[in-house]
């Protein structure tokens, strides 16, 4: 592991949430927020949870990020108040400010071939599949059946109200 | 190393609940609360990676999955504010039954 790989993910991820939540734009809270994403899936690889941080990546920077911004867009579409809302007023330092820390990451893993998992003891990500499935398969149902419930509750709703 | 990892997942955490009590807009308050879902999967997932014990790992993933179905249904739910006509802030939802 590279301690100064992980202490610089964790200090910038730091400090573009406290970004996140100054910034009046929404927009720009949306970048900086992808930016804090981006953190924490490289410190999440400097300690040795690649698996997670390739789901944090998919699941987080993949979907939600861009489900906050088409809900940024669809809630402004048609109001009056686009002004005080979140005019698309990013400046372009803000966003090389946010993608230029894990473009950096990225060059010193590739010079220095990969982290290193921090433990000594590592858990393999391909013992996490048997652990989903074996003594947690209880849980692991349970949140696919709230994820199908969350769905059918999104898509059901509008339906039903009429 | 675990100091600092818990010193960033307490940070974030910190300016996650932050950004739901200072914010106005419900979808600053929605980015705020997925800050601090993120601050607990960092601190479970880098916690089972430096112990070496697999139930973080789970525990994280299911966080996450968890997560990501709250993202989808809180937004819907901010979609609908704003649809039924109203600003999509706290000041519009003082009532239940409105």
């Amino acid at each position: 592991m590279i301690p100064w790989f992980a202490v610089f993910a964790g200090s910038a991820a730091v400090v573009f949430a406290a970004l996140m939540i100054t910034r009046r734009s929404l927009y720009s809270a949306a970048v900086c927020f992808l930016a804090v994403i981006l953190q924490l899936a490289a410190l999440l690889y400097a300690v040795g949870a690649r698996l997670l941080a390739f789901l944090l990546l998919l699941i987080y920077a993949g979907a939600v990020a861009v489900l906050i911004v088409v809900s940024i867009n669809a809630a402004q579409e048609g109001s009056g108040e686009k002004r005080r809302w979140n005019h698309p007023a990013l400046s372009r330092g803000l966003i090389a400010a946010g993608f230029l820390p894990p473009l950096l990451e990225a060059v010193v893993l590739l010079v220095r071939g990969g982290a290193t998992p921090a433990s000594a003891a590592p858990i393999g990500d391909l013992a996490l599949g048997p652990a989903l499935f074996g003594p947690y398969a209880a849980a692991a149902e349970a949140v696919a059946l709230l994820m199908l419930f969350a769905a059918l509750a999104v898509v059901g709703k509008p339906e039903a109200s009429r | 190393m675990s100091g600092a990892v818990w010193s960033v997942s307490a940070a974030l955490f910190l300016l996650g609940l932050a950004g739901v009590a200072l914010r106005h807009q419900l979808l600053a308050m929605f980015l705020g609360l997925e800050l601090m879902v993120l601050a607990a999967a960092l601190a479970l997932g880098c916690t089972a990676s430096l112990s070496g014990r697999g139930e973080g790992f789970v525990a994280a993933l299911l966080v996450l999955a968890v997560a990501a179905a709250e993202a989808v249904v809180g937004l819907v739910l901010i979609l609908r504010v704003r649809s039924s006509g109203r600003p999509a802030e706290t000041q519009s939802l003082r009532e239940l039954k409105g």
